[in-house]
């Protein structure tokens, strides 16, 4: 019976041991260490391992002796976890277009104003207007304190074309200083798309890069048409407005059409690829796509074949406006339990050395003035792309009104719910705006509760 | 030194009372399950009593200022959102097909596979592979098989003249999906194949010299003496059934926050929906909290109608445990 008890014992440390082990990984985190006596402390950050090499990471830390740096893999679930459990990581990769004015509405993004006054990295001159993005004056973004900074940017409405695809369609080829407008694209894309006996496309006429209609389209697509989703300082959504409904009508006949990739026309992998392999006509994403185009195996032979566009219009001759809808870029967490050596990492990463790196690969434009010659000009795609993008920073002024109270998911949600039947003949587009008005009005609501705003 | 030694002496060192066989029983078993039950306490309990006080509050994640208890609102709540009902209802619609499909699928196979014929083995591992293939893997492969542009199922189809059919469209999404989940049926042939095994073969015996043909001896034999096992089987599948989430949004997309279309837009994909991309987790768990008491209910009826169709050898149920007056010990009422 004595040997039984003991082998019970064993068998009750055993398990608790390996229980133990299960989460015994050594987590440093920046609440265990302080800074008080010079001990490391860790500065955790969801920045994605191709955005922060480990080689900048030591370098880095090799010029700050007391702070570690450790990336944190975290999707947009996951980090809401987190931030729920009070476990998040202190530098936040953030799409400022559309995040800022929920992460500060929130509560989760920390002012920058005082740091950005001592820091000797960050020069406020130096700065581009899509910097503004990052700006929150508790109404409007693009005015007020910084939260935070893109790490490059791109304007996000901007096309890529197959040039050799349009001569093969007896398509002309555009004008690279002269918007194309939301009609010749459906026209175009008609022209380019085909298939072969059996039905399979061989060429995807358009592939919205940013998405079929979402939270991001629609409001880039409102704004580049002067009008905007949402009335009465943000406090009611307005999809059901005739301009609105009017791009909704767009690209759900667009989709009809079966010439642009959507839930109708479906593609075995994402854009990048296969518009390098030839396989799309136009492709609406941003500058930084032609870090893919330069290194993919099946396009960077022969660069000469794709172009560059600005971003279209909804007509000739109206008021030019490229959007970032993304500029991507970092916060620090307002929980963070070091702020100042998170803001010493935040300098470094939008200031310091990635940005330069980040400059010179073409991956993104930067955001400082005195950077913009680091990126690549060397060969007559990188001249033409580049011309573009610098024209098309003259129209980037405006940022992106999105609505503080929403979060872009939640509404991507809806869309899909509600819209996607309007494809696929379920729904009409006048119904579809009204539920959308109903269901968006809800969640501004609860985003205000949240907020503390009546 | 001295008085030790009179103490010694005078006292006689009392033996140690050896411990009795119970409480060693006891002390033993409760040191082997020590561990789950430290586990079942801060890994399960904990969280599910927590889960129930989070559901009358208005949390959302980070909104500890203005947290505060909302009553039944939430729980109202769940009976007013359209798409909580709707997604309810498309739940129900799928389980009343999946269950009853899975349960005959599963069963057919084991007939099939309890012959001893030559490779059946190889069978019997070809159709229990597909449940341990991990979720993921087989919702991206579902996704390639039924990708419209260049899947293998339109590849196969064209050869017959078919035109490309969108089977991840609004369509055909359900029946997509339908296929999805029943090629994981052989989940079931396990437990079918170990009940077949214990049928006495006297039984069939007895049968053929009746001049009971196959049918008969299938209906009149062999499905009454593995009903428990068919019980057994469909209890799990209701309770799965109510929980059908992951399948359908790998169909629409390999994110979880992916969005299924409307038939396949089940009751935990509105919860998974409200929590992580709407961040309303109080309102999340209350319709977690709901559709658990759901399937209770559900769970229970099914135990119920048990008596009327399930045979068991032993009819322990009948058999009450009665307790001697004065004594703490139960004894059979054989």
């Amino acid at each position: 019976m004595k040997r039984n008890l003991i082998a019970a014992i064993l068998a009750g440390l055993f398990c608790i041991s390996v229980f133990s082990g299960c989460g015994n990984e050594k987590k440093v985190t920046s609440e265990q260490n302080t800074s008080a006596n010079n001990e490391v402390v860790t500065i955790r950050t969801t920045i994605q391992p191709s955005e922060l090499s480990a080689d900048l990471i030591k370098d880095f830390e090799s010029q700050n002796k007391n702070i570690k740096v450790e990336l944190v893999g975290a999707d947009d679930t996951k980090l809401m976890a987190m931030i729920a459990a009070g476990t998040a990581p202190d530098v936040i990769r953030i799409r400022g277009a559309y995040e800022t004015p929920s992460y500060v509405t929130r509560g989760l993004a920390l002012n920058l104003d005082k740091y950005f006054e001592k820091s000797t990295m960050i020069k406020k001159d130096d700065l581009l207007p899509v910097a503004n993005v990052y700006r929150w004056d508790g109404k409007n973004q693009g005015q007020g304190s910084f939260y935070g900074l893109p790490k490059d940017f791109s304007p996000d409405m901007g096309l890529w074309i197959n040039k050799k695809l349009f001569q093969e369609a007896g398509i002309p080829i555009p004008d690279p200083k002269k918007p194309l407008t939301y009609e010749k694209i459906m026209e175009y894309s008609k022209k380019l798309t085909k298939k072969d006996s059996t039905g399979k496309f061989t060429v995807y006429g358009f592939a919205p890069g940013e998405g079929i209609y979402n939270t991001l389209t629609s409001m880039a697509y409102a704004q580049l048409n002067n009008t905007t989703l949402f009335t009465d300082g943000f406090n009611k959504p307005n999809f059901s407005s005739n301009e609105n409904k009017k791009i909704m009508q767009w690209f759900v006949d667009f989709v009809k059409s079966e010439s642009c990739v959507s839930p109708l026309v479906t593609m075995p992998d994402w854009y990048g690829p296969l518009f390098a392999k030839g396989q799309i006509g136009i492709v609406q994403t941003g500058y930084w796509y032609s870090g893919t185009l330069r290194g993919d195996e099946n396009s960077k032979t022969h660069l000469e074949d794709f172009m560059y566009l600005p971003a279209p219009q909804w007509t000739e001759g109206q008021k030019r406006y490229s959007p970032v809808a993304a500029a991507t870029g970092v916060i620090i967490l307002r929980q963070s339990k070091h702020p100042d050596e998170a803001f010493k990492f935040f300098e470094y990463f939008t200031a310091g050395k990635p940005s330069e790196e980040r400059a010179k690969s073409g991956w993104g434009l930067p955001i400082w003035k005195s950077k913009l010659n680091l990126v690549p000009q060397s060969t007559a795609f990188d001249k033409q792309s580049f011309d573009v993008v610098q024209d098309e920073i003259n129209y980037m002024g405006d940022v992106l009104q999105y609505n503080p109270f929403l979060y872009p998911t939640a509404v991507n949600a809806l869309i899909d719910k509600i819209v996607v039947p309007v494809y696929f003949g379920k729904e009409t587009v006048d119904n579809a705006a009204k539920k959308l008005d109903a269901e968006v009005l809800k969640l501004i609501n609860e985003g205000k509760e949240i907020a503390g705003v009546k | 030194m001295d008085n030790i030694n009179i103490m010694k002496t005078t006292k006689p060192a009392e033996k140690r009372k050896p411990m009795n066989f119970k409480k060693k029983e006891a002390l033993l078993f409760y040191g082997f399950i020590s561990p789950f039950l430290l586990m079942l306490v801060v890994l399960r309990l904990i969280p599910f009593g927590w889960g129930i006080v989070m559901s009358f509050t208005n949390y959302t994640g980070f909104n500890l200022d203005s947290f505060k208890f909302v009553g039944f609102k939430n729980y109202i709540r769940v009976f007013t959102d359209s798409y909580a009902s709707s997604s309810l209802l498309t739940t129900l619609g799928i389980g009343v097909v999946i269950v009853p499909a899975t349960l005959i699928i599963a069963l057919s196979l084991a007939l099939l596979l309890n012959n001893n014929i030559k490779g059946v083995g190889i069978f019997r591992t070809i159709y229990y592979f597909p449940s341990i293939i991990p979720a993921v893997a087989t919702g991206l492969m579902w996704r390639m098989i039924y990708n419209k542009d260049g899947g293998l199922l339109n590849t196969m189809l064209a050869k017959f003249g078919v035109d490309p059919i969108n089977w991840l469209g609004l369509d055909w999404c359900r029946t997509s999906l339908y296929v999805y989940m029943l090629w994981g049926a052989g989940g079931g042939i396990l437990t079918y194949l170990a009940a077949l095994k214990g049928v006495p073969a006297e039984l069939y015996e007895s049968a053929s010299i009746d001049g009971a043909n196959s049918f008969q001896k299938l209906t009149k034999i062999t499905i009454p003496m593995i009903s428990s096992v068919i019980f057994f089987n469909l209890v799990n599948g209701l309770i799965a059934a109510w929980q059908i989430m992951y399948q359908p949004v790998f169909l629409a997309g390999m994110g979880l926050l992916s969005v299924p279309y409307e038939p396949n837009y089940t009751y935990l994909v509105h919860v998974y929906q409200q929590i992580f991309t709407s961040q309303r987790f109080g309102y999340g768990l209350a319709m977690i909290w709901v559709i658990f008491a759901l399937s209770i209910i559900l769970t229970r009826t099914t135990f119920y109608t048990s008596k009327f169709w399930v045979y068991n050898e032993n009819e322990t149920e009948n058999i009450k445990p009665k307790r001697r007056k004065g004594k703490g010990r139960a004894v059979l009422n054989a």
